[in-house]
């Protein structure tokens, strides 16, 4: 069954750790839109320190790898970058609510390394405090 | 009974290379620097289910190919970054010329590459094996796309 899509005014937010943000030399991969079913978080259900909780509580095992911040980006952005990609991608967020995410939506299409690089470009960073 | 018994010397060779942990040469991790180093450190020691469940752990083989990658063929790699893919697979990225940026994915049997400068980019794969033909193809200008 299909789910419901985000508007496209929507913010939404993806969660970046250690493996995917190098903080000494100010890099973030082009891995961490790459691939399918890659999970966000909307801004319009649960705001963005609630969010890091969450994404702390979640992913940040082992001990030694941890939530360094969180990528915004608006939806029609994406769906912009997706389009205007060489071989345009009609990318969109699909609402899927978890019992640790209320928030969690994903972008159900596959993304290929050059289109996650315009991606991942694209994002405002927000620290985790 | 035959079949039997290459399938059990398939599954305890498929066991052998699971079990392999990671690993880089001294020769290689002065290559990629103190920083990479570390972080190819700290990727050892992800487990399966890493990112909501999804991350999978450090693929020995993809430190194999990366080792090769390195000592067969050292570029001057300034300052680069060492990444961990979802699959498991370690990722290489560093600015050479000062604007070109250069992302190589390791995997097990390839090589992925993507080069990027002024508007124009090149993404593609090459075997493992062939790891020495990367530098013509990271030398080459990337191809201007419309």
């Amino acid at each position: 069954m299909r789910r419901p899509e985000c508007a496209d005014g929507e913010e939404v937010v993806r969660a970046v750790t250690t493996a995917h943000w190098d903080p000494a030399e100010g890099r973030v991969s082009s891995s961490l839109f790459k691939g399918e079913r890659i999970s966000l978080s909307r801004l319009e259900i649960l705001p963005l320190p609630l969010l890091l909780e969450i994404f702390d509580r979640e992913l940040a095992r082992p001990p030694e790898r941890s939530v360094l911040g969180a990528g915004e980006i608006r939806v029609s952005r994406l769906k912009q970058i997706g389009a205007a990609f060489e071989h345009p991608v009609a990318l969109s967020v699909e609402v899927d609510p978890t019992p640790s995410n209320p928030a969690h939506a994903e972008i159900p299409q596959r993304i290929s390394k050059g289109l996650s690089r315009r991606i991942v470009d694209a994002l405002v960073i927000h620290p985790a405090p | 009974m035959l079949n039997l018994t290459r399938g059990r010397l398939r599954l305890l060779r498929w066991l052998g290379r699971e079990r392999r942990k990671p690993a880089l040469s001294a020769c290689a991790r002065t290559l990629l620097g103190p920083n990479a180093s570390a972080r190819f450190d700290e990727f050892s020691r992800y487990r399966d289910g890493w990112d909501f469940g999804r991350g999978r752990r450090l693929t020995p083989g993809s430190a194999t190919t990366l080792e090769r990658f390195l000592v067969a063929h050292p570029f001057e790699i300034v300052r680069p970054s060492l990444f961990l893919t979802h699959e498991g697979f370690l990722e290489l990225a560093w600015e050479s010329d000062g604007a070109r940026r250069i992302e190589l994915e390791f995997q097990p049997d390839r090589v992925a590459y993507y080069v990027a400068a002024d508007g124009s980019e090149q993404e593609g794969t090459i075997r493992a094996e062939c790891v020495g033909e990367l530098r013509a193809i990271l030398d080459a200008e990337p191809a201007l796309h419309p």
